[in-house]
């Protein structure tokens, strides 16, 4: 009888592990689609067996050694990796992509309202004290000083914008590693106790996919648990402490910079993630374009109101600045025109020949003639309109190959971790067949023991 | 080999790159252009901004050129004027000095070239849209004053500048000729020498108005070949004309190999392109309804 009884024994075995494995497939199909859910598999075990003297060693069924997160924390890591370097390159197309259209011809930008300006000049060169084309001469600066108020404004507009999301991305920042140190905390404690704690590391998983699209970071495991740091090692997690980032003020831009816990100003440090893309576009990309037009803005302005000033206007009078302009970082905001009549234009280089011209030819030559760093006004133009598209281009390729990265990345990922619905339903094919056996068996344990209780008459029992 | 049981994010990525084509080549049919934005070919965009400034300077220029020779057309006929007075003025002259008129005769014919004199100095203050055509760079006040106490009765007010006008890149012309150069001064200018002859017709001393005859044929002589610069000009300023739009027709050609697309490409690339749409939609769709549990018994 004690062996019948244990046959039912392993049996009963076979039937609890065999629910366990449908449970946990039944788990996996549900998480099919959550992010961060690695698929579990349960890893079984023999009973130990006992020992039947002379018949030697007898099983006694199976056992459930543990359900266990299929995971390759390589594979998570790299993919972090990828995304940091991913949402950094996407944000400085999308911060850059508006700012290229400044700079396209024929839309009233500054290059457009240059050469207008110039060929109102030469224009006006062929009939110097024409009343009507020294207006047009005079409008036209204005719509050049314009233009570049407008397009100075709109690149100040769009680093605000992004000044606002790099505060944005901060806070988001501090709410995911808070959550990252809550969690960090439960798992050290659960697996003191000697817990599954694989729910917990698909949440820690998902925070820090999440993290990793905000800010660059690595990770580091040891037995207190996961430290975070960014990538010039400021610590954001330690365990189960969290270490918030900051903003403040920077005196001289007005844009935030980002402090960490300990008060240093990181803001040059952190280049992927969101964060890393908004600040590099902001400081960088579109900081840059900003002060090569105030550059020109600047410098185009004085050559003018040099000429103007060297010059007699049509009543004979010594020229007076055409410019108005700010020089250093507003140039381009500032500039306006500071004539106030079309008089006042210095044709001519003799303060008695009001039809002379060649003051006129001189303030032509300005357009003609190298500027700043031996490169004329047009050129000046064209190595921005090259700045910015090369920008954009750039950011636009590195994210394309990052994100084919990340795919082919991801790919793997969900090769290793991914739950696999085929996959599960042979599975549960062959869960329950296994189920189906151990219950048999239980079956045919009854039957025998019934035979054995009446002694082989059948009817007595049952 | 274990594959990715998630092929959602790679059919979303071939989609992306499918629609992604068709667009950039929808774009460059309906534009015309492959460089709609500078970074479509940041390099291709920038040198395009400097041959859109050369067009425009062309199309001044062209513009330049057109507004000096109304000008220049201007000056020349009216300095044929001045040549068809000058001529009408020498035949009085030799008319004059044949020594076989009465005094009558030749008061007469010095009234009338008096009044010669006083065409040609209406002339030689002729303004075009506002601007005296023959006072060098001063052009806001008459070139030519009558002076009672100068020996002439003309005085020259003007200057001897002349401007110059872009026509070309580093290309410059002078657009006038001034009045002094042109109409002379003193005793042997155009107004002197008249003025003597007249002198000489009042006193009906034929052997002076002679004199005074062929010192108005060298003041002539003067007005004709200074007048030739218009006319030189005149046509440099049309052979200009014709390089600069030949000029134009290269850059417009340098412009569309820099940033034009070309149609048969685009189009081939649009077709391409939504080919492959269309079979990953159809993969995309046959691979969904692929999966072990429709296959499993139904019991």
């Amino acid at each position: 009888m004690s062996g019948l009884l244990n046959a039912l024994s392993s049996a009963m075995s076979s039937l609890a592990a065999s629910q366990d494995e449908v449970n946990v497939s039944s788990n996996n199909l549900a998480n099919a689609n959550t992010p961060g859910y690695a698929r579990e598999r349960v890893v079984l075990e023999e009973q130990p067996s006992f020992s039947t003297g002379t018949l030697g060693d007898l099983g006694s069924g199976v056992a459930v050694e543990s359900v266990q997160s299929i995971r390759d924390p390589l594979l998570d890591a790299s993919v972090q990796q990828e995304t940091q370097q991913q949402s950094a390159s996407q944000e400085i197309v999308t911060a850059m992509q508006p700012v290229q259209t400044l700079f396209v011809s024929g839309n009233g930008g500054v290059s457009d309202e240059m050469s207008a300006f110039f060929n109102d000049l030469q224009e006006l060169s062929t009939s110097p004290t024409d009343p009507t084309l020294r207006a047009t001469v005079l409008s036209d600066a204005g719509n050049l000083a314009s233009a570049f108020q407008t397009t100075a404004t709109q690149l100040t507009g769009t680093q605000q914008s992004l000044d606002l999301g790099v505060t944005q991305s901060v806070s988001q920042i501090n709410q995911l590693t808070t959550q990252l140190a809550q969690v960090n905390g439960q798992l050290i404690t659960a697996q003191g106790s000697g817990q599954n704690a694989n729910n917990l590391q698909d949440q820690q998983q998902n925070l820090l996919s999440q993290l990793s699209s905000l800010i660059g970071f690595s990770v580091t495991q040891s037995s207190e648990g996961q430290t975070i740091s960014t990538a010039n090692g400021t610590p954001l997690v330690v365990g189960s402490q969290s270490f918030a980032l900051s903003t403040a003020t920077n005196s001289s831009t007005g844009f935030q910079d980002v402090i960490s816990a300990q008060g240093q100003d990181i803001t040059s440090q952190i280049s992927t993630g969101q964060l890393g893309g908004l600040i590099q576009a902001r400081d960088v990309q579109v900081a840059g374009v900003l002060s090569s037009l105030n550059t020109l803005a600047s410098s185009f302005a004085s050559a003018i109101n040099t000429v103007n000033e060297n010059g007699y206007d049509l009543t004979g009078t010594q020229g007076t600045a055409m410019f108005s302009v700010t020089p250093g970082n507003g140039a381009a905001a500032s500039m306006s025109v500071a004539m106030t009549s079309a008089s006042q234009i210095a044709a001519s280089s003799s303060a008695t020949a009001s039809g002379d011209n060649s003051n006129l030819l001189a303030m032509i030559n300005v357009g003609t003639q190298p500027l700043v760093n031996s490169q004329t006004p047009t050129q000046l133009l064209s190595g921005i309109v090259y700045q910015v598209g090369n920008d954009v281009s750039q950011a636009q390729s590195d994210s394309d190959a990052g994100s084919l990265m990340l795919t082919q990345l991801q790919d793997e990922q969900g090769s290793v971790e991914g739950v696999s619905t085929d996959e599960e339903a042979s599975n549960l094919l062959t869960y329950q067949q296994a189920y189906q056996a151990a219950a048999r068996v239980v079956t045919v344990v009854d039957d025998l023991t019934l035979v054995a209780l009446n002694l082989g008459v059948e009817t007595s029992m049952s | 080999m274990r594959v990715n049981p998630n092929m959602q994010t790679d059919m979303l990525s071939y989609l992306q790159a499918s629609q992604n084509q068709e667009q950039t080549a929808i774009e460059q049919l309906a534009t015309g252009l492959r460089v709609n934005l500078p970074s479509d070919d940041p390099a291709a965009a920038a040198a395009n901004l400097v041959n859109n400034a050369s067009i425009s300077a062309d199309d001044q220029y062209v513009q330049n050129i057109d507004s000096v020779q109304q000008t220049m057309t201007n000056a020349d006929s009216t300095l044929s004027s001045v040549i068809t007075e000058l001529t009408q003025a020498i035949s009085l002259g030799v008319e004059g000095s044949t020594g076989t008129q009465s005094t009558s005769d030749s008061q007469a014919i010095a009234q009338q070239v008096s009044g010669i004199k006083d065409q040609i100095f209406a002339l030689a203050n002729t303004t075009f849209q506002g601007v005296y055509l023959f006072g060098g760079t001063a052009t806001s006040s008459a070139p030519f004053v009558e002076d009672p106490s100068s020996s002439t009765g003309v005085q020259y007010a003007g200057n001897d500048q002349t401007n110059q006008i872009q026509i070309g890149e580093g290309q410059q012309v002078a657009t006038s000729v001034s009045g002094d150069q042109l109409f002379g001064s003193g005793a042997t200018g155009v107004f002197g020498s008249l003025q003597t002859l007249i002198t000489a017709l009042q006193s009906g001393a034929s052997s002076d108005v002679g004199t005074a005859t062929v010192q108005l044929r060298t003041a002539f002589d003067q007005v004709n070949t200074s007048r030739v610069f218009y006319g030189n000009a005149l046509s440099g300023l049309t052979e200009q004309e014709n390089y600069l739009g030949q000029e134009k027709v290269n850059l417009q050609t340098n412009e569309n190999n820099l940033v034009g697309a070309d149609p048969t490409t685009a189009a081939s690339v649009m077709s391409q392109a939504s080919v492959a749409q269309q079979a990953t939609l159809e993969a995309i769709a046959k691979a969904q309804s692929l999966s072990l549990l429709n296959y499993l018994p139904q019991d």
